[in-house]
């Protein structure tokens, strides 16, 4: 991992010594991530294909969030310190591109979650408590990709990164979790003609998360709930227990591009993980499974011309997760004195279908800059849970649009960039009913009542971000940036009120 | 081109030329293929192992009950529960003859329980109830098969007990009281109270000697009601209370949240701490603790809050009971190292039982045999100053006094997160509590 991180200084100072003057302006970024169609797709080999020039980013930032409209486990407010660098590097003739992230983020008052720094990673079976906690959470980001040039019609690319988190509930029950994602994904490219490349690339993904709570207080037995799906709980009494999850997934990409007078892009990409919950270290117990098979479809058409870029993209995502529950029999015979598993069962499905239209246009200024962008974007999402017995269900049904623009002022030297971003959410359709046993357990109640009420909400947002950057260094080759936005989100949902989001950075592109 | 061998022909010789650095690259190489193959097994193992799961689906069993009576020869009629207590989910329905199909239940552990009346050749009537614990139903079709056994009515039973304490952590107001159900005067000298062990719910059972076979309860500590053998009659409808420390909790050295004052208990626990002096009520006479008969060095007689396992028994006549001395009568775990010695409760002796635990999904962790209690109650939380009281049944004595309901099950006998109160229902004090 140390070399990992001594390449990723490496990429940061030659790309400070590999200045080119419109190519590193927050404006110039954001083109390049439009541009960046094999980034964007996750096949490392394309990155070659993308225009790459030498660049590195560094920045500091602050955001925070409050507002009564949130899902129940994600905390009335909070706040993160982030630290960013990114850069990309030519060595020798191959594409290096790589970043670390570090974020520390202090939740407020979180409820409905003992066990989990994420709770909404697809992992419906995790502990809940009664007590609304703050949580302390810091979370590093690893990543790089590397290209070769063409071999003849090949190339090929290695890609991978290091997610690591860890995290503590600051009241009882507490948790301390540990939780790491590692992937790996070779990629390759074989050009069928001048203009028209195929891609291929492969996933391996592994994750751990391992949770050991317990009570400060050792006085006070805590009512905490084994969540099993849609309201489905044990209830238990006490101080938790020591949950240890491992996932492994396998996946892979299909793309093809074409280049003409426009340039199309098509990909494909499935995926397939499963993640197990052993319960305790000292004497393991099948707690539950999950196997998420998603796959994505998206199609992209660019044309560009020396005043404009137009890019229309559609993009079809499905996600589907089974929830598997073990039946489990103590055995406490002298030879044994361990937990059996007996059987499995499929007994709920949690299904994600997404499908979205965006538009962009941008009026550039020069081949690597913009004076203005306009963008417009339509979102489809529908969310189909079901316990299957006894038989629940929550659904709903969204439409999500989306206008925004920016415009990039010059002011001498220096660029402001100000835009305003205005969205409106509409629940199509919707709905919770829970058939099984304990209707009066608070998780039913209030967890996914209110989980569901925020999620079929009708709501209004708008988001002003606006970034300002000047050039500095005796050569004025380098760029110094402060950004910040502010977001408003309102509900059209009684019980619910706002949502606001702030956050402010400042940086620096080499 | 570098090779880590270099192979050549000399004479139709096949020679190896040997390299040690490209040898250990090799090795190298080669540990590095091993672990991804490691990896690449172990991820597929973990996604085989999830699509192997099938779709869950109602499955349907037959049960047949097993008379153990040789003069009752249908079971028809008897009512039998299937109840999956970590999922709330329970079935009921009525036994037809010979063998009876039930369907609709969900693939998961229950408790299966039987119970009704039934009627002999000769017209006797018997009250019949058989079950199985921890009843793994994970395939569809299969027979299971449950022996139905005459229900000892007993004479006495617990109607109302305390362990829970109040908050802030005060337990001392835990008490157990039990009621005479049948129409005789009992004379409580030499009844016998015990907690069983484990002392809290737990799946991580004892192991106790194969020799035993199901004829035992194991008990932790065992106290005897004293007297003479006339010394303390309990009439029909009255009822006497056993409690760990018999004074006021209101007052305000102890804990004025205390929803009880137990100063008219008729008995205590008496652990000889003088910060918690004795009390009027009559002292328990202490039998057993970990294979001896003194008390030991606790400071009190707490049993857990959470919710313990309780029974009274008596010692048939002409029997001697004598764990302290008699070594066939206590045995330690098997299944840990600790010497810690737990008395044997012959079954036969035992009247009554409750088991408690902490809530509902505690039932997989049942300490006493389910002829005993198949059930347990619960008041879900601790410090909560919430007891469990029996029901009563619609049935009355002639003078008014109630009957409680008794069917060896406390899951049903018993209201969970009562305030506790002592002679619920009318329940009468016997003329010889001390503060007549």
């Amino acid at each position: 991992m140390k070399k990992l991180y001594i390449v990723l200084l490496l990429t940061a100072s030659f790309g400070a010594s590999a200045q080119q003057t419109q190519r590193n302006t927050p404006a110039a970024f954001e083109l390049r991530q439009q541009r960046s169609l094999w980034q964007r797709s996750g096949n490392p080999a394309g990155l070659q294909l993308d225009r790459p020039y030498r660049y590195s980013q560094l920045k500091a930032g602050y955001e925070g969030y409050n507002g009564n409209f949130h899902r129940p486990q994600e905390g009335v407010s909070g706040n993160r310190q982030i630290v960013e660098t990114q850069g990309g590097i030519f060595l020798d003739s191959c594409y290096l591109t790589g970043s670390f992230n570090y974020r520390r983020e202090g939740i407020k008052a979180a409820s409905f979650n003992a066990s989990i720094i994420d709770p909404f990673r697809g992992m419906p079976y995790i502990i809940a408590d009664l007590n609304p906690s703050d949580w302390v959470q810091q979370h590093y980001q690893l990543q790089f990709g590397i290209a070769t040039p063409s071999y003849g019609r090949w190339s090929w690319g290695l890609g991978a990164s290091y997610n690591a988190s860890s995290g503590a509930k600051q009241r009882d029950i507490r948790t301390e979790n540990y939780y790491y994602a590692l992937s790996i994904t070779p990629g390759v490219i074989y050009a069928l003609a001048p203009n028209q490349d195929l891609g291929l690339n492969l996933r391996y993904a592994n994750v751990k998360e391992e949770a050991a709570m317990s009570n400060v207080n050792t006085y006070v037995d805590q009512t905490y709930y084994e969540l099993l799906g849609l309201g489905t709980a044990v209830s238990m009494l006490g101080s938790g227990r020591t949950n240890n999850y491992e996932g492994d997934s396998w996946g892979g990409g299909l793309q093809y591009r074409y280049s003409g007078k426009a340039t199309l892009f098509l990909h494909l990409n499935y995926l397939v993980e499963a993640e197990d919950l052993t319960i305790s270290f000292t004497v393991p117990r099948d707690g539950a499974s999950v196997l998420r098979r998603s796959w994505e479809a998206g199609a992209t058409v660019q044309q560009e011309s020396s005043r404009l870029m137009h890019t229309l993209s559609a993009r079809y995502y499905n996600r589907h997760i089974d929830g598997i529950q073990y039946i489990t029999q103590r055995d406490n015979s002298g030879s044994q004195q361990g937990w059996m598993t007996l059987a499995k069962y499929v007994r709920s499905t949690f299904k994600t279908t997404e499908a979205a239209l965006d538009y962009s246009i941008v009026g550039k200024k020069g081949n690597d800059d913009y004076s203005w962008l306009a963008n417009f974007s339509v979102r489809y999402r529908k969310l189909n849970d079901e316990y299957i017995l006894p038989y629940s269900f929550k659904r709903t049904e969204n439409a999500y649009i989306q206008v925004g623009a920016k415009k990039n002022f010059r002011l001498g030297g220096s660029q402001l960039l100000v835009g305003l971003n205005a969205g409106y959410n509409r629940n199509l359709s919707g709905g919770y009913a829970y058939n099984g046993a304990n209707k009066d357990y608070v998780v039913v109640t209030q967890l996914e009542t209110n989980d569901y009420r925020y999620l079929a909400s009708d709501f209004i947002r708008a988001e002003l971000p606006v970034t300002f950057s000047f050039r500095i260094g005796r050569e004025k080759k380098n760029v110094m940036f402060v950004n910040g936005y502010a977001g408003y989100t309102k509900a059209e949902s009684s019980g619910f009120d706002h949502r606001i989001a702030y956050g402010a950075a400042v940086g620096v592109n080499f | 081109m570098k090779r880590s061998m270099i192979d050549y022909i000399t004479q139709g010789n096949v020679y190896a030329e040997f390299h040690p650095a490209t040898e250990k690259r090799k090795s190298i190489r080669m540990k590095y293929f091993i672990i991804a193959l490691v990896i690449l097994c172990s991820a597929c193992s973990r996604i085989d192992n999830a699509l192997d799961a099938e779709d869950i689906r109602p499955y349907a069993i037959t049960v047949k009950a097993n008379s153990v009576i040789p003069e009752i020869t249908s079971t028809a009629g008897l009512k039998v529960v299937f109840e999956n207590f970590a999922e709330g989910f329970r079935l009921e329905r009525t036994l037809g003859t010979g063998a009876t199909a039930i369907d609709s239940l969900i693939p998961g552990i229950y408790s299966i329980n039987i119970s009704g009346r039934a009627q002999t050749t000769d017209g006797d009537v018997y009250y019949l109830n058989g079950a199985k614990i921890n009843y793994a139903i994970t395939a569809n079709g299969g027979t299971v098969e449950i022996d139905v056994d005459g229900l000892k009515v007993s004479p006495l039973v617990f109607t109302e007990i305390f362990f829970a304490g109040t908050t802030p952590f005060y337990f001392r107001n835990q008490f157990y009281e039990v009621y005479n159900n049948s129409d005789q005067t009992i004379y409580l000298d030499g009844l016998c109270f015990a907690n069983l062990t484990p002392t809290t719910a737990t799946t991580n059972l004892p192991l106790w000697p194969a020799e035993d076979g199901a004829d035992y309860a194991y008990a932790e500590r065992i106290w005897k009601v004293p007297g003479n053998g006339t010394q303390y009659p309990l009439l029909p409808g009255e009822s006497f209370v056993m409690s760990q420390f018999a004074a006021n909790h209101q007052l305000p050295q102890y804990n004025p949240a205390s929803p009880v004052d137990c100063s008219s208990s008729e008995f205590e626990f008496n652990m000889d701490n003088p910060n918690f002096p004795d009390q009027p009520a009559v002292d328990m006479q202490h039998v057993f603790y970990n294979g001896n008969a003194s008390k030991g060095t606790l400071p009190q007689y707490l049993t857990s809050v959470f919710g313990g396992a309780y029974v009274i028994f008596r010692v048939p006549p002409g029997e001697t009971y004598d764990p302290v001395n008699d070594p066939a009568l206590k045995t330690r775990n098997l299944a840990s190292t600790s010497t810690t010695q737990y008395a044997k409760v012959p079954i036969r002796y035992i009247l009554d039982a409750v088991e408690a635990g902490n809530n509902q999904n505690s039932i997989n962790a049942k300490r006493v045999p389910s002829v005993l209690d198949a059930g347990m109650t619960y008041v879900g939380a601790t410090y909560n100053s919430l007891g469990v009281a029996r029901k009563v049944s619609d049935i009355t004595n002639p003078d008014g006094s109630p009957i409680f309901i008794d069917t060896n099950n406390s899951t049903d006998d018993f209201e969970r997160g009562v305030v506790p109160q002592f002679r619920r229902h009318g329940s009468k004090m016997p003329a010889w509590n001390h503060t007549n």
